[in-house]
Parts: structure tokens; sequence; C-alpha cells
């Protein structure tokens, strides 16, 4: 459980000229919710998208250093995006199902790397949404347009259709700063309750979040990482007096 | 102290009649296609029946039906979009998709946008020149339907770049972040959302292919042919251009054939719309953003 899940080394990240990762290196343990906070504008949602290459969808960027996942370095020229993002998966921070059924939505994921038996794909489909615990609530009507549930169900099936690529790494960004207080709460419930299965990186603009839900925390600023550690050495003995001016609140 | 005053009532009274005229413009506009449909059903309708949808003309164009120009109208759409409609998507999806921007994709748009400038009577002598002449395809259902393709290409492409900038980019996101390829992208999400806008596109292509006449009149049109065409090399007649013959070209047609023709050519057109009408709300129904 203590192994490191990610891996990174040195690494700075420019868009054109303008760099928004300086020499970041940061470890993040295997199986355990991990938080990324900061201020606008740090860093933490770019660093969040090297970690399944969908930074480089800006176009004209460049990686240097190293990140390794799970020991595979996924900056590599051999690495396929695609299997990459089928292992580490990405929530956004508005919810983004696509336009299609709600059970269409759970199943695409999984179809787009094999062919699978229509039962296969509903036993998995279903497997995710009980993950998820949105299956009690739709599992009549699977084949309703996912953009007319909820915003907290939207957000909730964002999160099931990378289940079925039994994926290793979750990536959020900012996965709750759409929904409102009672919805963000049911969605920490349920990273929790994917703790353990799978290691989560969540970035968050909230502080109260980051401590209520994260086993360890790392502060960016200005595109680097100030201080990483246990979240509650962090908030209560952090080394770096910006980081105790940070998650104190007083900037930010 | 809440009551209406003089003044009040003034700007309230010239709202009422400034809403009145813009509804009665609105009107007006309605007028032109429902006055030329009125017309050309009470001039052509002496002269529509079955046996003139179905047999070809008699006695020099005097007499008779059009039925050679409608299968004609027919394998010169059908055609044309054959290869308009499959060229137009993928070059415009490669267009919004795959193209790096640059200084390449700026000057294609603008050989698109001025293409699509073009005035019918300079395609119809590139038709000339590319297709009847250089390819050696004669005049021809296959030539004249290549420069009709040819021209309708910057619609269809226009139509469907459009179309697809209009599906929001975080659906592109969500599909890559998936693990899914660009083309696994395009296929399963961007172009089934982008479909109502490419069929508008087409429809309008249809309508174009079926109405003009410049086009056709060199690369493989016929005035009048005594029997159908056997293949795609051969001459046919078409209704764009029989209107035309019957008009001027003619002596002693019936006063209401070129009404009823021209009503037949409106018709087919307007059916093409109706099928794209009832497909895009089709589509709608399941379409949330």
């Amino acid at each position: 459980m203590s192994a490191a899940a990610i891996d990174v080394r040195d690494v700075s990240m420019w868009y054109g000229a303008f760099q928004a990762l300086s020499e970041v290196s940061l470890s993040v343990k295997q199986g355990g919710i991990t938080a990324l906070v900061g201020p606008s504008g740090c860093g933490k949602s770019t660093l969040l998208k090297c970690f399944n290459r969908m930074h480089e969808r800006a176009g004209n960027t460049r990686i240097t250093g190293r990140i390794e996942i799970l020991g595979h370095d996924v900056l590599a020229a051999s690495v396929s995006v695609h299997e990459l993002r089928r292992h580490v998966g990405l929530v956004f921070q508005r919810p983004n199902p696509l336009p299609l059924s709600v059970l269409e939505n759970v199943t695409l994921s999984a179809s787009l790397f094999e062919r699978w038996s229509k039962e296969e794909l509903h036993a998995r489909a279903k497997d995710a949404l009980q993950r998820v615990e949105l299956w009690d609530a739709l599992k009549d009507r699977l084949g309703t347009n996912a953009l007319s549930l909820s915003l907290e169900q939207q957000q909730r099936l964002c999160i099931a259709r990378l289940l079925p690529l039994k994926p290793s790494v979750l990536l959020m960004d900012e996965p709750c700063s759409a929904l409102d207080s009672r919805s963000t709460q049911a969605i920490e419930e349920l990273l929790r309750s994917l703790r353990g299965e799978y290691t989560s990186l969540v970035v968050t603009h909230s502080m109260a979040q980051a401590r209520r839900l994260a086993d360890d925390c790392a502060f960016m600023l200005m595109g680097r990482l100030v201080e990483a550690g246990p979240t509650e050495q962090l908030f209560t003995s952090a080394n770096d007096p910006r980081t105790r001016d940070y998650l104190a609140g007083r900037f930010g | 102290m809440f009551e209406a005053t003089e003044k009040t009532r003034g700007r309230v009274g010239r709202s009422h009649v400034m809403s009145l005229a813009l509804g009665l413009l609105t009107v007006l506009l309605a007028a032109p296609t429902l006055i030329v449909l009125a017309v050309l059903v009470y001039r052509g309708a002496p002269a529509l029946s079955l046996d003139f949808l179905l047999s070809p003309p008699r006695a020099g164009m005097t007499a008779g039906g059009i039925f050679p120009a409608i299968v004609g109208t027919f394998y010169l759409v059908g055609l044309s979009l054959l290869v308009s409609v499959p060229l137009g998507v993928m070059g415009a999806v490669y267009l919004t998709e795959y193209a790096r921007p640059g200084r390449l994709l700026d000057f294609v748009h603008l050989a698109i946008v001025n293409l699509a400038g073009v005035p019918s009577i300079v395609h119809a002598l590139f038709g000339v020149g590319a297709f009847v002449v250089f390819m050696r395809l004669g005049t021809s259902i296959l030539a004249a339907s290549l420069t009709l393709a040819v021209m309708n290409l910057p619609i269809v492409i226009a139509a469907t770049r459009e179309s697809l900038l209009a599906v929001p980019y975080s659906f592109r996101q969500a599909s890559w972040a998936l693990g899914a390829s660009r083309a696994q992208t395009v296929w399963h999400i961007v172009l089934p959302n982008a479909l109502p806008g490419i069929l508008t596109g087409v429809v309008f292509a249809v309508s174009r292919a079926a109405g003009e006449t410049a086009p056709i009149l060199f690369t493989g049109v016929a005035f009048y042919l005594p029997s159908l065409p056997n293949n795609v090399f051969d001459q046919c007649m078409a209704l764009s251009m029989h209107l035309f013959t019957i008009t001027t070209q003619v002596v002693g047609v019936p006063e209401s054939y070129p009404a009823a023709t021209a009503l037949v050519l409106i018709a087919l057109v307007l059916s093409a719309n109706a099928v794209s009408v009832v497909l895009r709300s089709r589509h709608r129904k399941n379409r949330r953003w």
C-alpha cells in the first residue's frame, strides 16, 4: 500500500514560451487520496493533465523530466496515449457526460478498446453504476439521455464510465466545483469509498475539502511544488511559511 | 401614483404601432414564396396528370410529358451527391478535427470560400475543360454530375464545418480522456451530433444540383432525347434545362407546360427539404445541449 503509484521527477512544462511547471518532484502513494492544492494558475491542473498526457491537446507544449506511473515512464515515445488513458482516468471540473444514453456512456470506454458481447458490456456497466451508487436510481432508465440527469448524477456517471476499463489511477480536476454542498459531500463519500482500490489525485480549490478528503496533500505555487506530505502534518506543522500562510487562508 | 400619464400612453402606443408594422413586414416575407407557388399551381394545373409525369415529350416537345427530364434530374442529383457529400464531409472533418492551424489551412479555407463564390457558368466551363475534354468523359451524365459536385463541394464543406464546430469541445475532451483516438471520437461522438447541420447543407446541395442549368448545359444534358440513358456515359435530359428549352426555344408549347414543369421541380426540391426536416426533428428529440 505504501509503494509509490506515481513518481514525478524534475518535471518542467511549457505552453509555448510560458513555463507552467518548474522542476516539480512528487511521489504519490498507491491506493490513497492525494490532494493538489494551490491558488488559481499555480499549475495543479496542468500537472494533473500531464499524468495522462491530456496536456498535449493544447498543442505546442514541451515537457522535460520523468513521470512514472506504476513504474512505467508515461512520457516515453513508445507509450500510446490511448492505452495510458485507459489506465489513468480523468474526471473533469464540469460534469461532461457524452450526449448518449446512461448505458452508452458507461459502456463506451470499454467498447473503444475491445469487442464485447452485449451481456458482458451490460454486466460491466452494472458493476460500475453500482460502484458509484447510481444503479438503484437509474436501472429502469438506462436509455435516458445522460445530459438530463442532475449534475451530481452526471459527475457520478463521469466517474462510473472510467471503471469498466479497470484503471489504476483516477485523476480529478476539481470534481466538485460545479456542485452544491450536499452533492459535494456525496461525491466526497464516493471518493472515500474508492480509496484502496484506486489511487486518486484530486485537484481542489477548497482547503477544507483537501483536509476532509485527502490522506496526503501537495501545495503548489507558481508552477512549483512547495511542499507535500500527510494532510494533517501539512495543515498543522508545515515547514514552509508559504504553505502555512496559504493553508491558513492568509492568501489565495 | 402608478396611473399611466400622457407620456406613458404615447410610448406604449408607439410600441404597438411598431410591432404591428414589423409583424406585417414579416408576413410579407412569406408572400413571394406563396405567390410563386400559387401562380404555378394555377397555371400549371391543367397540364398536370400522371401521363404528364410518366411519358416522354412528343411532337417536338409541344405535347407529351416530362418523364425523361425527371429521370435525368434524379441521375444528376444522386450522382453529384454521391461525390460531393463524402468528399465534402471528409474534407470538413479533416479541416476541423485534424489539420493544424497555420498558413496552409488559411489558404485552403480561402480557396473553399472563393470556390463558393464562383458563378455557376464558370463551373460549367471548368467542367467542360476538366471532365468533358481532359478526362475524356464526353458530354455525359458523369461529366455533368461531377461539375455539379464541384459546384456543391464548398456548400457541403461549409455546412459540415459549421456543424462540427458547434459540437461542444468538452465532448471531444471527454472522449479523448477515455482513451478514444481522434477517429473514434469523430465517428462516435462528433459526427452523430453534427448530423442535423450536415443534412441542412446536403439539402441545399440537392436544391442547387436540381435547379442549376448552366453547369449541365455544356457538360451532359441534351435538349431532347428520344430514349432514357442506359448508363452514366450517356447524355440525359433534366428538369431545369427542359424548363429553359420549352420556355424559350420551342414554339407552340402549351402555356401550362412550363408552369407544370416548374411545379414538379419545386415539388422534388421541397420533398428533399421535408425529409431532412423530419430527420432533424427526430434527431433533436435526443439532444439536450
